[in-house]
């Protein structure tokens, strides 16, 4: 790998997990709202989606292990495919001149992703009660899945939007941006 | 800053367990996570929280080094205990009945227990990042099998971490300073304040990254795809007792759980 490649691997893993940090609780699913998907959307718009899908994976999920040690499993999965979603999207439309709407589609398309896997996770998976939680029934089922199912939505909206502005205010800024990809 | 102790946190001490090689504690500690979610008695939960605090203390480091990063989980904590008995209304007696708010002790001890296992889990990785190295615990991923490139990767991710806390912290405090309130407001008012938090912090990660990368390349990052080291590390016999005596304890409480239908 280029020292550029570790750098940007190295350097986005740290945002989106000091991103993911800055958040507050959720109940009643023990989630919490943060900002991680702000810098995973923006990796996948600016750099790439295979560093979307790493950095958003592995610095979302190292918060996970100290904060929400239960959705760190989704988390992995999740990040990753709406990294890697977003990502895709972006370059596979990379000519487009409607920038905004591939922009758009890219955060729809990954954050109904990480917002499906989350769900299931929570109705199939966690109610399987794998490591015997006694309050496993107060945060897992069909329940407490739809009770976050909105969250998710705005979580994955707010940040989607807030990244769209972002990426374009760092490109005026900051049109080296653009070397970072590829 | 609290937010920098997250992950930066070593203390160069002499004690066992900083002698003890990073791979034996990288393994121990994803053991510790395993089995803190696989254990489910309080009392047993306490017991092994206690014997981590007692390992991290035998270590000499200063109590106030790691309670700021004790201080951020034991928050989560306590707002997870205090929303809790909102939706857990299960078991008497009931200590309060104000409508949806209803604390009953079994679903107070249930919470309780959660809380201590997050608290066991941040004790286990704590104490690994308290007793190694960054290098050193890139030596350990790279010796367990990882890729250099992750490796290196992953050390600068966790050296990164409490630097970005620290900056969002500067940024938040000189943007409150012009009159943006960042804590408080619905989500969306909470999340739209934080756009001027995010920009700055955003160009500062994209420098991060075009310093860092010319760092790297002016040391020969690369250039030689075999790395050979100056001091490497080699497993003593100490070390191979701890490993034995940890997969024993996991695999004895994990085949005592599922076959033996132990309660703890």
């Amino acid at each position: 790998m280029s020292p550029k490649k570790v750098a940007i691997y190295g350097i986005c893993t740290a945002l989106v997990a000091a991103l993911t940090y800055i958040g507050f609780p959720i109940t009643p699913t023990r989630g919490y709202f943060n900002f991680g998907e702000v810098a995973i959307f923006f990796i996948a718009f600016t750099i790439g989606w295979k560093e979307a899908a790493i950095c958003g994976a592995v610095g979302a999920t190292m918060i996970d292990l100290i904060l929400a040690p239960f959705f760190a499993p989704a988390t992995l999965v999740a990040k990753a495919i709406e990294g890697a979603l977003a990502g895709a999207i972006v370059i596979a439309f990379i000519n487009s001149k409607r920038v905004t709407l591939v922009r758009t589609t890219a955060f729809a398309a990954g954050g109904s992703l990480m917002i499906t896997t989350y769900f299931l996770y929570e109705w199939l998976i966690l109610p399987l009660n794998l490591f015997s939680d006694p309050g496993i029934s107060f945060y897992s089922g069909i329940g407490p899945a739809i009770a976050e199912f909105p969250f998710n939505v705005v979580q994955a909206v707010a940040c989607g939007v807030i990244a769209i502005m972002l990426t374009k205010g760092i490109e005026r800024a900051y049109p080296r941006i653009a070397d970072l990809r590829g | 800053m609290a937010r920098t102790a997250l992950v930066d946190i070593f203390v160069p001490k002499q004690s066992p367990l900083h002698r003890v090689d990073p791979r034996i504690k990288i393994i121990s500690a994803i053991l510790l996570t395993v089995l803190c979610f696989f254990l489910s008695n309080l009392l047993v939960l306490i017991a092994l929280l206690l014997f981590l605090q007692a390992l991290i203390w035998s270590t000499g480091v200063n109590l106030r080094t790691y309670s700021s990063s004790f201080w951020l989980v034991a928050r989560f904590s306590i707002i997870l205990m205090i929303v809790w008995p909102f939706f857990d209304h299960l078991g008497e007696p009931v200590l309060l009945d104000l409508w949806i708010y209803k604390p009953t002790v079994p679903a107070l001890l249930r919470a309780l227990t959660v809380a201590i296992r997050i608290f066991a889990i941040a004790s286990g990785w704590l104490m690994l990042l308290l007793t190694t190295k960054h290098g050193q615990l890139v030596r350990g991923f790279v010796k367990l099998g990882c890729p250099y490139d992750f490796g290196i990767s992953l050390s600068i991710a966790l050296r990164y971490l409490p630097n970005f806390l620290g900056t969002i912290d500067q940024i938040k405090e000189a943007q409150a300073s012009r009159g943006l309130d960042t804590s408080k407001g619905d989500l969306v008012k909470r999340a739209r304040n934080m756009i001027p938090v995010l920009i700055p912090t955003f160009a500062i990660a994209f420098r991060a990254i075009e310093g860092l990368s010319e760092a790297l390349l002016s040391r020969g990052y690369g250039a030689n795809p075999v790395r050979t080291y100056y001091r490497d590390i080699k497993m003593r016999a100490s070390d191979f007792t701890i490993l034995v005596s940890l997969v024993f304890i996991a695999s004895f409480v994990v085949m005592m759980k599922f076959l033996g239908g132990a309660s703890f």
